[in-house]
């Protein structure tokens, strides 16, 4: 048994050694070619992120001067690290637009984008290059399991991010893992019953959520960069739903950020053809709201860009 | 406590390091296993414990009535009392809710409503495997195959044994009892075999199983909007994904119960290489096959037999009649073993109606290609039977695998359209390439019980450099854990 043990242990410290060299090696790999891969146009200086109402709703190629790196389950913290990471890399940038609808800010989306094992090592596993001490801190703290098996999933994404940042010519609006408009097919108005989350005072709100969100405004101050909490369309059967208590935590939150505007297109109209559920647009309803959205920001005579108060 | 999860890696070793160093005693290993076992089952949740303890207990107290009972009569009695016991717990746990439903629906459609009947009774996990250990162990005491077990620890150990209460092998206490009671030496080959079927088995469910998962899933859901290809292609992967979650389960399971020094049986054997229906149920969750063969196929087709004293029935060959009848029911009741859904009922009645015509069909078939010189052996004979083969598995567990009858015969009318000629939507690439590699490397070795069964002239560093590249493999590539499927039986 004796030899048994001892095999094992020397096999596990193989895979051990191996495994953290490659660890390594793909982190220098991304470090050395950060700017490489953050890089985006020069005339690129709106940026659209956030969860999925974002990525479903907001077509880039319709909004001049955008880039849409929104992604499906995404917590505020994973926003923040993908701002701050753009931010540093392309002076350019002069607004940006983060998805801001009524249930962003619940305790359940917190325990679901954030804190669950799937999403966790799925978000992990794509930005993991991005994140501070302080975000790893508590991640691990929070799910050490789901963070190291992101943390080893990352190694093949650094990998490809790498390798597809080498081919690439120049500064473009093409990050790899980094979210991105994405074209809803399905149209399946009753299967989203909306934020139901009980009754008023049963609202629980998610401080993590809170507190990213400050800092992604606090991190927008600190660039001079305009951020815009964005409320894209939702069913109208969804907004009358909405629970009072969940809309007041949003408008209390949205008032302590007074530096920041608000774009709240819930009410934009659109036929039931252009949701692909009650909080999602389809691509339907993504290209005519993209078209709005684009002359709201470019109207003015000259084209130039409108800021938003 | 999932085999797929940090946790049981960590159960696993410490057990391992314990039970070994217990070597000079079998009892207190015996009893180290038992509350190990305990401990695991518990996990998931631990008042499902008691319902463990009652049923083993049941059967120890039943099993020495059996043996002891005066005369046939007494023995008979307490076996149906047993009989009764075992699959009456079964059938409330899994079945309740069905019949239940089943009976709301017929009163429903004589007119009258019934209302207020809403009692969800949770299913406790591998009860149907636990049910049939008990099941064989008392029918195998009354058939004087074994004898009443008159150690309650090691009872209770051969019916809650930690790597098989789950998901099996239905290991029967015949064959488990007597390794639990002999003396068992740590056998350095056996143990490395069983850290390489661990690891196989971890491979291909982490790998390959759980990657699938997600694109089966969605294709499923999401049926009345895709083409007939994209639904072909999701029945190929579920096809692959159920195979590869339960042999993955299987594998772990042996290799865990090699390193504790038990032999169980093998569970699979490249079922999708297979000729014929025959041959894949040969290949395919070998112990629960044999196990309905023993304890119900062949008594119900003796007992109707010695029934019968003509040479046809219904203008039927005796001998046919018999296996018909005895077939359906043991696939009626294969079928529902799964599972309280319409859907397991069909998929085991037309394995069973697959298996009758294949034996209907076996001497014309034999005649035909003595006529036309083929012989039995021929390639492209073997080639087109194991396709055809396939494609009615494929088929079959698409009734399987969906959510109901209806929508299995939605599924499969779509998937066989004209559209199943046209290019499917965008398919994962990453997935379809280990797939195919699955398949292909369980070709190349399927005469071995395992993928990682060397030979010894295979070098320590080939050998080494594999076990590396699955280990970096599952880590990196490894799809997010899922419970295995068939923890839902």
């Amino acid at each position: 048994m004796k030899t048994l043990v001892l095999k094992f242990s020397l096999f596990i410290m193989i895979c051990i050694t191996l495994i953290t060299g490659l660890l390594y090696v793909s982190n220098i790999l991304i470090d050395n070619n950060k700017s490489r891969i953050l890089s985006i146009n020069q005339d690129t200086y709106l940026v659209f992120a956030g969860n999925s109402t974002v990525e479903c709703s907001v077509d880039d190629r319709l909004i001049n001067h955008s880039i849409n790196i929104a992604q499906a389950g995404e917590a505020y913290l994973y926003s923040y690290a993908k701002i701050k990471a753009l931010l540093e890399e392309n002076p350019q940038i002069k607004n940006v637009f983060i998805s801001y609808s009524y249930a962003d800010l619940l305790l359940e989306k917190e325990m679901t984008w954030l804190l669950d094992d799937y999403f966790m090592v799925e978000k992990v596993r794509n930005y993991h290059y991005l994140l501070d001490r302080q975000e790893r801190a508590f991640l691990v703290k929070s799910n050490p399991a789901a963070y190291f098996n992101g943390v080893l999933k990352s190694v093949i994404v650094n990998f490809e991010i790498a390798a597809r940042s080498f081919s690439k010519k120049g500064a473009s609006n093409s990050i790899p893992s980094f979210g991105g408009y994405k074209r809803l097919d399905r149209d399946k108005l009753s299967e989203d019953p909306g934020p139901e989350t009980g009754k008023d005072e049963n609202v629980l709100q998610s401080k993590t959520q809170i507190k990213y969100l400050r800092l992604i405004s606090q991190l927008c101050g600190q660039h001079s960069v305009r951020l815009v909490l964005l409320n894209p369309p939702k069913h109208q059967s969804y907004n009358d739903n909405v629970n009072p208590g969940i809309r007041q935590l949003w408008l209390d939150v949205r008032n302590s950020l007074p530096s920041d505007s608000l774009l709240d297109l819930s009410g934009f109209l659109l036929p039931d053809s252009c949701f692909g559920d009650l909080s999602h647009l389809n691509y339907k309803g993504a290209m005519v709201f993209s078209h709005h959205l684009n002359e709201i920001l470019f109207s003015n005579p000259g084209g130039n860009f409108n800021e938003i108060n | 406590m999932l085999f797929n999860s940090i946790e049981f890696a960590f159960f696993l070793l410490i057990v391992f390091l314990i039970y070994w160093q217990l070597k000079s005693s079998g009892r207190i290993q015996n009893l180290l296993l038992l509350a190990a076992s305990y401990v695991f089952y518990g996990w998931w949740d631990w008042r499902f414990l008691i319902l463990l303890a009652s049923i083993s207990t049941f059967n120890y107290l039943i099993g020495i009535k059996i043996e002891t009972g005066r005369g046939d009569w007494h023995k008979k009695f307490y076996l149906i009392v047993g009989l009764v016991i075992n699959l009456g717990v079964l059938g409330f746990f899994k079945y309740f809710n069905f019949f239940i439903n089943g009976f709301i629906d017929l009163v429903a459609l004589c007119g009258y409503q019934i209302q207020g009947v809403a009692i969800k009774v949770v299913l406790p996990l591998g009860i149907s495997f636990y049910t049939f250990l008990s099941i064989s162990y008392i029918l195998d005491i009354y058939k004087d195959q074994i004898s009443a077990e008159r150690d309650y620890p090691d009872l209770l150990l051969a019916l809650s044994f930690f790597p098989i209460i789950l998901a099996g092998p239905i290991q029967r206490p015949s064959s488990l009892l007597p390794q639990i009671k002999s003396a068992r030496k740590f056998e350095y080959t056996h143990a490395v075999d069983g850290m390489r079927q661990i690891l196989w088995g971890l491979f291909v469910k982490i790998v390959i199983a759980d990657n699938i998962s997600p694109f089966v899933d969605q294709v499923f859901s999401n049926y009345p909007t895709l083409n007939g290809s994209t639904l072909f292609v999701g029945a190929l992967f579920y096809t692959i994904q159920i195979y590869a979650d339960f042999s993955g389960y299987s594998h772990i399971a042996i290799g865990t119960a090699s390193l504790l020094g038990f032999r169980l049986m093998q569970n699979f054997k490249t079922p999708y290489y297979a000729r014929d229906i025959v041959d894949f149920w040969k290949r395919w969750h070998i112990s629960l096959t044999t196990w309905f063969r023993d304890y119900l196929f062949l008594p119900v087709s003796f007992s109707i037999s010695w029934r019968i004293k003509t040479d046809k029935v219904l203008l039927i060959r005796t001998d046919l009649f018999i296996y018909i009848i005895a077939s359906l029911l043991t696939w009626f009741l294969t079928g529902l073993w799964h599972g309280a859904n319409y859907t397991f009922l069909i998929w085991g009645l037309l394995h069973g109606l697959m298996l009758i015509l294949y034996r209907i069909q076996a001497k014309p078939r034999k005649r035909i290609l003595k006529k036309l010189k083929i012989t039995n052996d021929n390639i492209w004979l073997l080639i087109t039977e194991g396709l055809l083969t396939f494609f009615f598995i494929v088929i079959t567990w698409v009734i399987f695998r969906s959510e109901s009858v209806h929508a299995s015969f939605a599924y499969i009318q779509r998937m066989l359209s004209s559209s199943l000629f046209t290019s499917p939507g965008d398919l994962p690439l990453k997935e379809i390439v280990f797939a195919m590699l699955f398949l292909l490397a369980e070709f190349v070795k399927r005469h071995k019980s395992h993928l990682l069964q060397f030979n010894a002239s295979d070098g320590l560093l080939i050998r080494w450099g594999i076990y590396v590249c699955l280990v970096v493999v599952i880590l990196f590539f490894g799809g997010s854990a899922r419970q295995f499927i068939y923890f839902q039986f």
